[in-house]
């Protein structure tokens, strides 16, 4: 992509998101995101930016991975995400309240640790 | 297929070797992603060394790791300096805990980090590089001059090599595990 420039390349990063940056911080670096069908099939009408969250969310990727392959501040990445998870076009998977519960973690630390151990 | 990401964090001082140890376990190049810290989102006193910019760039590295088929781990390499906190802030938030990078010949890099974690409870472990070949200190002095109770783990750590990574990895969610077990009696 970085062979296709496009005007929206080379606007200023927070040019692109209107000044914004009170977006919802619930986004962590690591939350993953897909793109939803809906989202892909009406790629082609978003501006540059959010058309290229699209593309590289078609299979689940951290917000942080997003900022890397764009080369966009991850302020910057969680506007358009935000914008684009209110037109149904991104999910973003937030974790299950029962996943936050002490015993739970404990168990998720557990598959951690066996998933370490076996690399 | 959904799956559930979790992160560990990478802290330590310039050039320690924390973008090594990230890679030296991660299934993709290291990353490199940025965020601007502006004057608004960190404290005066931590600007003092900031002359003329109120806006800094951090950039940091990351690394992911696929543990079975729901599980993704991302290991950040964050910088060590006090005046990126409002980075680890975020990218601790959540996390596992943080390997603590040490270079025995600059251990004074590592202060701000440990001091960071333990006031936030984040499990960390020390993991004393030895990336430049001599194993200049005992661990045990290594642990006195930091200052750090006997229950941290210390460890030595060639972070160029993936099963000393993977080692301290074990380390540090062994350490988290049984913090989390002593905060909360199992039922």
């Amino acid at each position: 992509m970085a062979d296709q420039p496009s005007e929206g390349r080379f606007v200023r990063p927070y040019a692109i998101t209107g000044g914004r940056t009170d977006v919802d911080l619930d986004i962590d670096v690591a939350t993953q995101i897909e793109a939803t069908p809906r989202g892909v099939a009406a790629q082609s009408r978003y501006r540059w930016e959010a058309a290229q969250v699209i593309d590289v969310c078609r299979n689940p990727v951290a917000l942080m991975e997003i900022a890397a392959a764009l080369s966009l501040p991850l302020g910057v990445v969680r506007v358009v995400i935000a914008d684009l998870e209110k037109d149904g076009a991104v999910g973003v998977h937030r974790p299950a309240d029962e996943d936050l519960n002490s015993a739970s973690y404990t168990e998720l630390l557990e598959r951690v640790l066996e998933g370490i151990r076996s690399l | 297929m959904r799956r559930t990401p979790v992160k560990i964090v990478v802290a330590g001082g310039f050039g320690v070797g924390k973008t090594t140890f990230v890679g030296a376990i991660s299934e993709i190049e290291p990353l490199r992603s940025e965020a601007v810290m502006t004057d608004a989102s960190t404290g005066v006193d931590d600007l003092t060394d900031v002359t003329r910019k109120t806006t800094t760039t951090v950039a940091m590295d990351f690394g992911r790791v696929g543990l079975g088929e729901d599980l993704v781990l991302y290991l950040f390499g964050t910088p060590g300096q006090g005046r990126f906190h409002f980075m680890w802030n975020e990218l601790s938030r959540g996390a596992i805990g943080a390997v603590i990078l040490a270079d025995t010949r600059r251990l004074d890099d590592c202060f701000a980090a440990i001091d960071f974690f333990e006031s936030r409870a984040v499990p960390f472990v020390v993991a004393v590089n030895t990336f430049h070949g001599a194993r200049f200190h005992q661990l045990e002095d290594v642990r006195a001059a930091l200052q750090i109770p006997a229950t941290t783990p210390v460890g030595y750590c060639d972070a160029r090599e993936r099963h000393d990574v993977q080692r301290s990895l074990v380390g540090l969610v062994t350490h988290a595990l049984v913090q989390a077990r002593t905060e909360v009696p199992s039922a």
